[in-house]
């Protein structure tokens, strides 16, 4: 006999403690783990969006730890490596962020480090070709990856060439940069007025200590605004041939457009019929072409939120032989969702999956740590993740059906097959 | 850091770790069946991933396994390798008790019809195309193996050595393996997380106490003879630049040898200090990109090198830079400051690896399977305890060229530069 299920109805959201550097630099802190394990998080507006050569955001994180103040690129590797921490540095599309995972007792140690590396990074010539040349064969093998070539052309196609969002690297665009790329693109955006720090874990006042020693020298910016348009294209079906001669088993479908930010008004609505749809394991679209017709080892829906837009897409592997019925059970499963009601089961179901994913999201302080940095990041309100709560559990079946009808149609979509 | 369990079993057989932890609301449940590719006949490769999709098929109170599982609120998955097949549910903790119930039922009670069987060859089908042939490099393992175990069944990859073995298992193969294998004689049940103790092993006892245990028939597993010959492979595909392959069998899971080869690797390969990097990648430029890893199998598994060639190197060039760096460490044991940094990292993924409660319910399950479940907590010492000197005598009696394996994965595409 199935015991009975008792459906979440809370989920604690426990709000960050905030505090101002003496420059200004806002800090948000979240105390838990008491297993001697710290998180801290520095993130700068310096990602795609703000770059003014395509790939300089990406270059410039990633060799920003390659030589710095008076250590090489090996004596920071060597010290990173002995005490046992995690050093993230990435640059992505809206912004950038030096990551530490460490051990409490080495903070002070490591963030001198990470202060070095923020400040006086030497982007030495020969670690610059490095990274060219390395990145340049690893395209290689990435074009040759139906999944990546199918993911580039949708972007593309719902951006633009040139957009932040949508331009797909070449290997000129590797070969363009050079030191005075990275360095323009370090002196204006690593700076106090684009800089928000996150720490968490087992933490104490001390930090605020370490973080002003840190953070204390780097320079004031300007206030940092840049405005992009996307350039969608005309065309909305996009067939490419594998490009390499190897024969195809799969083809790599890609359905999608151009959808909101967080902010907008029918986020949650829209993300509650994504999970329906194709959001997680139970969806319509993995039951349909997995479950039931063996088409697909997966398929997934989502929505991607940007600070500037986002968008929503399908994606899945299929057989080639298969791939024009694997089309047509993808525009049919998302024509019901338009025109039947979702029955009361399967929506208990949704509701109950998606509180349980809050749940977990919010399970440890280094989880908890990254949803509150996203809502910072993106100008959000702490509560929306209570709105989130209320939706979740209030949303009725004709309105799932009123945001299916409203942004899932056939004519907006753009459709990527390659192989 | 050391984690408290409580470990007991049933009268059935099925071994039961307990791990309370009450800053989580989340209860995790992992279940290690203690089947993988190992067990396999060689006619027959690939079934036990395939079986593990199977035992996502339903059964007559619940028909389809995830439904109950995500109505209340929680995620399920499972992975098989060469040596066990893991399922694991993560839940909220107020409905431990549905992740239990259905955990035993299918244990007992698993519906194997024609139709899901059917499904399950197709699914697993597209993902040997998705991850082996549809891949550049996707099918090195399949070479790779090939080439190092010529007797034992670690000679093919878990997803199976061709699809045809998949396409063609029918559905009394499907019955005798679950009977042999899906039994609480055969099985570690790990939960973990926001738990009462006394209450879980009361739904425990409930839920698992009246699945009969099963008589295993002793599967005696042939063992790989010891490698006299070095052996090498070349192999041309359209693929983009040229990739190296060199591995050697490691040795047993649970011995210390396997602690100091781990350490050997991660002196290699592990973080960006790391030799084969810093030398080969960054100074010397030979490669593009370089690793070096064990497989953690329970039988002897490989330590491996895995390389991939910059534009024109040739392979004499970049095989005597391996083997020059090999040979340094064979003769010169590291510094102890060397030493204690791989030691550090390896301290610092246990303790980042063993934050969630679903982490620890995998490697608690991980280290009873291999027949040692205090090690769990002993490994930081071990690997503490571990010399310079021994790192230098392992690596003598790890990198035998007489017991080495070269995959040559050579590029025939032409090469546009």
């Amino acid at each position: 006999m199935q015991p009975p299920i008792h459906p979440v109805s809370e989920v604690s959201f426990p709000k960050p403690e905030q505090h101002t550097l003496s420059n200004g630099i806002p800090v948000w802190r979240l105390n838990g783990n008491r297993n001697g394990l710290v998180c801290i998080s520095l993130v700068f507006k310096a990602g795609r969006w703000y770059e003014d050569n395509k790939q300089a955001a990406r270059a410039t994180a990633f060799l920003m730890r390659e030589g710095a103040d008076s250590r090489t690129s090996m004596e920071i590797a060597e010290e990173l490596d002995f005490y046992g921490a995690k050093l993230h540095i990435i640059g992505r599309q809206d912004f950038a962020s030096l990551t530490v995972y460490c051990m409490k007792q080495h903070i002070s140690h490591l963030l001198s480090i990470a202060k070095g590396i923020l400040l006086h990074p030497t982007f030495d010539k020969k670690e610059i070709r490095t990274f060219i040349r390395r990145n340049v064969e690893r395209l290689r093998i990435d074009l040759e990856k139906n999944d990546v070539v199918s993911f580039r052309a949708i972007t593309e196609l719902i951006y633009g060439v040139d957009h932040p969002y949508g331009y797909n690297t070449t290997q000129g665009v590797f070969y363009r940069l050079d030191r005075s790329v990275l360095q323009n693109h370090h002196q204006q955006f690593f700076t106090t007025s684009g800089c928000t720090a996150f720490v968490s874990g087992d933490i104490d006042d001390s930090i605020y200590k370490y973080l002003e020693e840190t953070l204390i020298e780097l320079p004031k910016g300007n206030s940092i605004q840049k405005t992009h348009t996307a350039i969608a294209s005309e065309n909305r079906i996009l067939h490419l041939d594998n490009p390499k001669t190897r024969e195809d088993l799969q083809a790599s479908i890609r359905i999608g457009r151009a959808l909101f930010t967080r902010n907008h008004p029918d986020y949650i609505d829209f993300a509650i019929m994504n999970m329906l749809l194709g959001g997680y394991f139970g969806s319509r679209l993995m039951s349909n072409l997995r479950e039931e017709n063996g088409f697909t080892y997966g398929i997934y829906s989502s929505v991607e939120a940007m600070i500037q837009s986002g968008y929503f897409q399908i994606s899945t592997e299929v057989g080639r032989d298969v791939k024009d019925q694997a089309i047509n059970e993808i525009y049919s499963e998302i024509e019901r969702l338009k025109h039947e009601p979702v029955g009361e089961a399967e929506l208990t179901m949704v509701r109950n999956y998606l509180m349980g994913s809050m749940l977990q999201m919010m399970d440890g302080t280094f989880h908890r740590m990254r949803a509150v940095q996203s809502l910072v990041m993106s100008g959000m309100p702490f509560d929306f993740y209570d709105d989130m709560k209320i939706r979740i559990q209030t949303i009725s079946p004709q309105r799932i059906q009123e945001v299916a009808q409203q942004y899932l149609n056939r004519e907006d979509m753009y459709q990527v097959v390659v192989g | 850091m050391t984690l408290d369990y409580m470990r007991y079993v049933l009268d059935n057989g099925l071994t039961v770790i307990l791990h309370q932890d009450n800053e989580t609301a989340m209860a995790a449940v992992n279940l290690l069946y203690k089947v993988g590719a190992r067990n396999e006949s060689p006619e027959r490769t690939g079934l036990a991933h395939l079986f593990e999709h199977l035992m996502f098929g339903g059964t007559e109170a619940a028909p389809n396994f995830d439904v109950p599982i995500q109505t209340a609120g929680g995620e399920n998955n499972a992975f098989t390798n060469s040596d066990v097949t893991n399922f694991y549910d993560t839940v909220p903790a107020a409905n431990l008790e549905t992740a239990l119930w259905i955990e035993a039922d299918r244990m007992m009670n698993l519906k194997l019809d024609f139709k899901a069987l059917d499904t399950q060859r197709k699914v697993v089908v597209e993902e040997f195309s998705e991850t082996c042939l549809n891949q550049p490099y996707g099918d090195v393992w399949h070479k790779l193996r090939h080439l190092c175990y010529k007797k034992h069944p670690y000679r093919w990859p878990t997803i199976g050595l061709v699809p045809e073995h998949i396409k063609e298992t029918n559905l009394d193969n499907a019955h005798e393996f679950y009977n042999q294998y899906y039994s609480p004689n055969n099985a570690i049940l790990v939960v973990a997380g926001g738990i009462d103790i006394n209450k879980t092993k009361q739904l425990i006892e409930q839920y698992f106490g009246n699945i009969p245990a099963a008589k295993i028939q002793e599967n005696l597993i042939e063992q790989e003879p010891e490698q006299t010959e070095a052996r090498e492979l070349d192999h041309q595909a359209l693929v983009p630049v040229n990739a190296l392959y060199i591995a050697f069998k490691s040795a047993p899971r649970n011995s210390r040898e396997f602690y100091i080869q781990d350490l050997i690797s991660d002196i290699f390969s592990n973080g960006r200090s790391a030799r084969l990097y810093t030398r080969l990648v960054k100074n010397q430029q030979l490669f593009n990109d370089i690793d070096c890893y064990v497989t953690a199998n329970y039988d002897p598994g490989l330590v491996i090198v895995d390389a991939k060639l910059s534009p024109s190197i040739s392979y004499a060039e970049a095989e005597a830079a391996i083997w020059n760096e090999i040979d340094q460490l064979c003769t010169t044991p590291p510094t102890q400051r060397e030493l204690d940094k791989v030691v550090n990292k390896a301290e610092s993924s246990i303790r980042f690896g063993n934050i969630n409660a679903i982490d620890k319910a995998m490697n608690i399950a991980y280290y009873e399977a291999l027949g040692d479940i205090t090690l769990l907590n002993r490994e930081v010492d071990i690997y503490r305890s571990i010399t310079p000197q021994e790192i230098m005598q392992g690596a003598r009696d790890l990198f035998n060229r007489k017991k080495s394996n070269t995959l040559r994965y050579k590029a025939n595409t032409i090469q546009h530069n």
